[in-house]
């Protein structure tokens, strides 16, 4: 008899809870019953370029930060999650005939011609995640496979979280290709609470920097009374006698130039990753 | 100690009452399900009905009904809302699941509305100033959903569906997400505060009735059968009278039985 380290074991499973997570979506109940599931798996160092982009991405994104560092210290304890991707490729036509109006258009027809006409469009943005419009009631199936699941995963006990940066990623660098709209669920590592309370940003910062963090999320909670127009602003302790005031201030020409630098930067990564799962690809058939 | 007795026939009966009693607990823990579901920065959004009754039920299916003839040449649809319209009838209660943040985008410039413009392209749409949505103010009275809708908020929406019905799945409850009769339910006020509801008929019977439905179902059903034997059977005795009193018919088939042994 073979003796096995159990926790190596249960992370080396993950891939098989993928497979059951994705039976799952496929099985979930449809309203429409038109939607056309689709799924992707990505492990091991396919994952890397994607917390790379994340990186670049985080100087300027919280989400983004949060998520770099989690999948950062995965593949540092050696513990990479299962990432499976949960699309759908039938989105941006409507033939239910329904009329509805969710979409924005009288009629299924006006919503088509409206689809069809802004596809040129659509295809020539530099970054684009979801691919609109799409029928509403389509989306919302669509979310209830998500929502399997990432149920299954649960029914598993293991550790999970749909995270849409990491869907943005991936969809970027060339996965999940015919896919119109989808998130990203992360299986695993085998831990607790790795995508919650995240144990991986623990120290990431100071208390005045999440001071200033919710300075920015919440501004009027800590605004002043607003009658001398410009409303005095409660940075610390000293905010009354030493007052600071709310200004709307424009960014940077530098903040900007920074942005379109990382740009280019994620740009040479999609293109790289893109080369190898072409190649991939190509070696699958 | 006292004792529950449950049976599903006749509906509506005190056994039967006593049976749906189960599937309207589900319903509350399907509840639940749809508020702890996953959704795009954890936003409160969901709102939820449980509707259950013999006369609720039945003005919902009349609902239904009304609204199929709102489409009366796509006969898909009216199919849809005519037969849909029978399951409600028997089902034990309905569950509607609205999110009332449909008119409050993630603001995260997505594309899934309009595939270009962000956000923008929504709020346009609604009449918006400031990037605030007067959700009072119907644009389209007369559509059945007053959209555009945010997609990241009906992708949330569709996880709390998804989770309803999970939880439907793991209690051994038949749970259907029913647009028909989301549309109806929102009509007749249900989940106030949404633009989009679903419905979600449930029921814990013997045979589930969403599946195996037969065509023109709103014809070919369970009730209707019902109704034409008690018709058939009114009938049946008003055309065939019968003096039981002095006259034992069945002994006649008894005595031929008796005679055809001495026969032999």
């Amino acid at each position: 008899m073979g003796i096995y380290n159990g926790n190596k074991l249960a992370q080396e499973n993950l891939l098989d809870v993928a497979r059951y997570c994705t039976m799952a979506a496929v099985k979930a109940p449809q309203i429409t019953g038109k939607v056309n599931i689709l799924t992707e798996i990505i492990t091991e160092e396919d994952i890397d370029p994607l917390e790379e982009i994340l990186g670049i991405q985080a100087k300027t994104s919280i989400v983004a930060e949060g998520d770099y560092n989690t999948l950062k210290y995965c593949r540092e304890e050696g513990l990479r999650p299962v990432i499976l991707l949960v699309g759908a490729s039938n989105l941006r036509h409507c033939e239910l005939e329904w009329d509805c109006g969710a979409c924005g258009f009288s009629t299924c027809e006006e919503f088509n011609k409206y689809s069809d006409e802004v596809k040129a469009e659509v295809s020539k943005l530099r970054r684009c995640y979801h691919l609109g419009p799409q029928c509403s009631w389509k989306q919302l199936d669509l979310g209830s496979a998500m929502c399997w699941a990432s149920a299954a995963a649960a029914e598993f006990n293991v550790e999970n979280r749909m995270i849409a940066s990491i869907w943005n990623v991936a969809k970027l660098v060339g996965y999940m290709e015919q896919a119109e709209s989808g998130a990203a669920l992360c299986l695993g590592p085998i831990k607790n609470l790795i995508y919650y309370d995240r144990p991986s940003l623990r120290g990431k910062w100071t208390a005045q920097e999440h001071m200033e963090f919710l300075f920015r999320a919440m501004p009027s909670h800590f605004m002043g009374f607003t009658g001398a127009k410009d409303p005095r602003f409660k940075y610390g302790d000293e905010w009354e006698k030493k007052p600071k005031r709310v200004h709307i201030a424009p960014r940077s020409e530098e903040y900007f130039a920074e942005i379109a630098e990382d740009e280019n930067k994620i740009d040479q990564i999609c293109a790289r990753v893109k080369a190898g799962l072409k190649a991939k690809r190509e070696g699958n058939k | 100690m006292p004792e529950i007795y449950l049976e599903e026939w006749p509906p509506y009966s005190p056994n039967d009452l006593e049976r749906r009693n189960g599937a309207i607990e589900v319903a509350r823990l399907m509840m639940n399900a749809a508020f702890t579901a996953p959704k795009a920065g954890g936003v409160p959004q969901v709102e939820g009905h449980i509707v259950w009754g013999q006369s609720e039920q039945e003005r919902i299916a009349r609902k239904m009904e009304e609204l199929a003839q709102s489409r009366r040449s796509n006969r898909l649809w009216w199919n849809m809302f005519k037969y849909e319209a029978v399951m409600v009838r028997e089902s034990d209660a309905v569950l509607f699941l609205g999110n009332y943040q449909l008119f409050r985008p993630f603001e995260t410039g997505c594309n899934l509305c309009g595939g270009v413009g962000g956000c923008q392209w929504f709020y346009e749409r609604k009449g918006a100033h400031f990037g605030q949505v007067d959700v009072s103010e119907v644009q389209h009275p007369e559509w059945l959903i007053d959209g555009p809708v945010c997609g990241i908020r009906l992708q949330g929406f569709g996880l709390a569906v998804g989770s309803a019905l999970e939880v439907a799945t793991r209690l051994h409850v038949d749970a259907r997400p029913l647009s028909s009769v989301g549309i109806a339910g929102q009509k007749l006020g249900y989940c106030p505060k949404s633009p989009m509801v679903v419905g979600i008929p449930i029921a814990a019977q013997s045979k589930s009735p969403y599946v195996d439905i037969l065509p023109d179902y709103h014809i070919y059903n369970l009730s209707r059968y019902v109704d034409a034997i008690r018709r058939q059977h009114v009938i049946t005795r008003m055309v065939h009278w019968f003096d039981y009193r002095n006259w034992d018919v069945m002994a006649e088939l008894e005595q031929g039985k008796s005679e055809e042994g001495e026969g032999k």
